[in-house]
């Protein structure tokens, strides 16, 4: 599908039953997100305080060459202090839609562009305690860029290519912290892909 | 491929922390290993374990559970904080009995996760859990806020597979993630 008609046809989650924010005790921002302490009126009726990250949200995108072997970033990722194995995923702009995010980033993390898009639906990666919601695509129509936009400044990652065979065994071998959103575009995207 | 190499950042200065008793968010300036440095922000959580819990009838126990911070009923497998010294294995029989009422059986471990490597240090810990007994729970023994935000569910496998590839349901990755799993060892 076209960039153009996937947006267009992508339905949108069903909307959330957001509790009554009561106020906001303390807060701290750092970069993209914002740690709050909020207190909430809960939909059984109960007060509770607790603290979440506010995310501006992000897009992913599992690509995938002609030849069927997927396209994957080794990332290091300083949270957890070691590199894992990534699909290309980046933090809304302001004003951006989630397609033109991906787009976006799978220029500049991986050095692709794509012509044909699907939609693999949205998910949470950590409802307990993050607002985020990741934009999750299948990228396919490959073409690979001869000068890739510079991305930002602190992603130090390096692009693998991997038969889907072999990012199965990595995922089941245990060997590999896995990344959550990544193995669920993965589980997505090989549902559409044997279709 | 081999698996990644061990690498690691180094700490500069601390600059803020805000805490809401379980976990602490932390700023501070670090040199990554590719010599950047700037300052980042991230939730430093406490390990946690996630159970994939099988009756022995086949079903598997999921919670639909209402999840404030983004306001939406989600489907996820228990999962809870890992106690102090506890082994995941201790730690998922005692969230199954604390959180259902319900004995367990043999433990099997599936792997480890990363939740949320952007922003989150959350290491947890997936297997599979034999459930002894089925039944409704025990919710007397729930966490107060959860009355009324959480219900048990029993799923058989093929409809939580058909459930978590719906584009309508927003999935929780970590569900996902450990269904993966536990689908990978041939288990289920």
């Amino acid at each position: 599908m076209l960039a153009s008609d996937l947006r267009a046809s992508m339905a949108p989650l069903p909307p959330p039953e957001p509790s009554r924010h009561l106020e906001t005790l303390a807060y701290l921002d750092a970069r993209k997100i914002r740690f709050e302490l909020n207190r909430y009126a809960l939909p059984n009726g109960l007060e509770a305080s607790f603290g979440l990250i506010r995310h501006p949200g992000a897009s992913l995108a599992v690509p995938v060459l002609d030849d069927g072997r997927v396209v994957i970033l080794r990332q290091y990722r300083f949270a957890v202090a070691c590199r894992l194995l990534e699909f290309p995923a980046g933090t809304l702009d302001p004003g951006e839609d989630p397609l033109g995010t991906m787009e976006r980033e799978l220029q500049e993390e991986a050095g692709y562009a794509a012509s044909r898009w699907d939609s693999l639906g949205a998910m949470l990666p950590c409802p307990g305690y993050s607002d985020e919601v990741i934009h999750l695509f299948l990228a396919r129509g490959l073409t690979r860029l001869e000068q890739p936009p510079a991305g930002d400044e602190d992603e130090d990652l390096e692009v693998l290519l991997m038969e889907p065979a072999e990012l199965d065994a990595a995922i089941a071998s245990g060997d590999e912290a896995l990344d959550g959103k990544s193995v669920t575009a993965w589980f997505r995207a090989r549902q559409l892909l044997l279709a | 491929m081999p698996p990644s190499t061990p690498v690691a950042h180094q700490h500069l200065a601390f600059e803020a922390e805000l805490s809401d008793g379980l976990c602490r968010f932390v700023r501070e300036r670090l040199r990554l290993p590719m010599g950047m440095e700037a300052s980042f922000g991230w939730l430093r959580h406490p390990p946690t374990v996630l159970v994939v819990p099988r009756c022995a009838d086949g079903r598997l126990l999921l919670l639909r559970r209402y999840r404030p911070a983004v306001g939406r009923w989600v489907l996820e497998f228990p999962s809870g904080l890992l106690m102090a010294e506890e082994s995941p294995e201790v730690g998922g029989a005692r969230l199954m009995r604390s959180l259902m009422g319900l004995g367990c059986g043999g433990w099997r471990q599936l792997g480890v996760l990363r939740p949320n490597p952007g922003y989150s240090d959350e290491h947890m810990t997936v297997g599979l859990l034999a459930i002894d007994e089925a039944g409704e729970g025990n919710p007397d023994l729930r966490d107060a806020t959860d009355r009324g935000l959480c219900q048990l569910q029993h799923w058989s496998p093929q409809d939580l597979e058909v459930a978590l590839m719906a584009p309508q349901e927003a999935v929780d990755g970590r569900c996902v993630s450990a269904w993966v799993l536990a689908r990978s060892h041939w288990i289920l």
